[in-house]
């Protein structure tokens, strides 16, 4: 699974600390996602996604490998 | 001080996943209690048979006699139950900062903790005879949650380094 939330959070103009504080998680843990060494769970991800304005599926997308 | 309680109460309910755990503080108890009390059940390892601390104890079994009320040195038992208590406080209780990674994390060193016990167990019983396979047997008790105690430190250790990769 990929994401884009480094591309969103530039967009934003978001440090990783201030996404953690928004959807109460840790910056490891967005640090994590976004290297890809983590999934989130679905909550996690309608959060990021509702910070973001957009939908889940325009934040994450699956790979061949899933 | 009831509107206090209600909020560690729904705190608790919006962190459901880690309802199990003790507060934090707890760490730090089973830290300061795990020596005393490693020292006391090794000391004991040791001891002959006729122990200080001698009391009245119900015996569920004891020496093939079921359900007998006997005389028995309770340090042994302090101790063991002593040393399990306090590792338990350490595996169990909540980070300063809980999320779901480290919730990841955590039920994975537990499993990497049980597969490492497990086959420890196995190579121990071939390769250990004797008496020392009580002390083995003994040291397996606890085995567990040492291994899940170093194994989780470390992820956390290594997870928290990983902080400075900020752009």
């Amino acid at each position: 699974m990929k994401n884009s939330i480094r591309v969103e959070r530039a967009v934003k103009k978001m440090t990783q600390q201030q996404l953690a504080e928004l959807i109460n998680v840790s910056r490891q843990t967005i640090n994590a996602m976004e290297l890809g060494k983590y999934v989130p769970s679905t909550v996690l991800a309608l959060k990021i996604a509702r910070v973001f304005e957009k939908t889940v599926d325009d934040i994450f997308q699956l790979e061949e490998g899933d | 001080m009831e509107n206090i309680f209600y909020i560690c109460v729904v705190q608790n309910l919006i962190t459901m996943k880690t309802h199990y755990l003790l507060p934090n503080c707890f760490k730090k108890i089973g830290w300061i209690l795990l020596l005393p009390f490693m020292g006391l059940s090794i000391y004991c390892l040791d001891m002959p048979l006729l122990e200080p601390l001698r009391v009245t104890t119900f015996a569920l079994v004891e020496d093939g006699d079921w359900f007998q009320v006997t005389q028995n040195g309770i340090l042994d038992e302090i101790g063991v139950i002593g040393l399990t208590l306090s590792l338990m406080f350490i595996v169990f209780s909540r980070e300063r900062e809980e999320d779901e990674y480290i919730a990841k994390i955590r039920s994975e060193s537990m499993i990497w903790a049980l597969l490492v016990n497990y086959s420890l167990m196995i190579i121990g019983t071939v390769i250990v005879y004797g008496i020392e396979y009580f002390y083995f047997m003994a040291f397996g008790m606890f085995s567990v949650l040492i291994l899940y105690c170093m194994k989780f430190n470390y992820a956390i250790y290594k997870f928290n380094k990983s902080a400075s990769d900020e752009e």
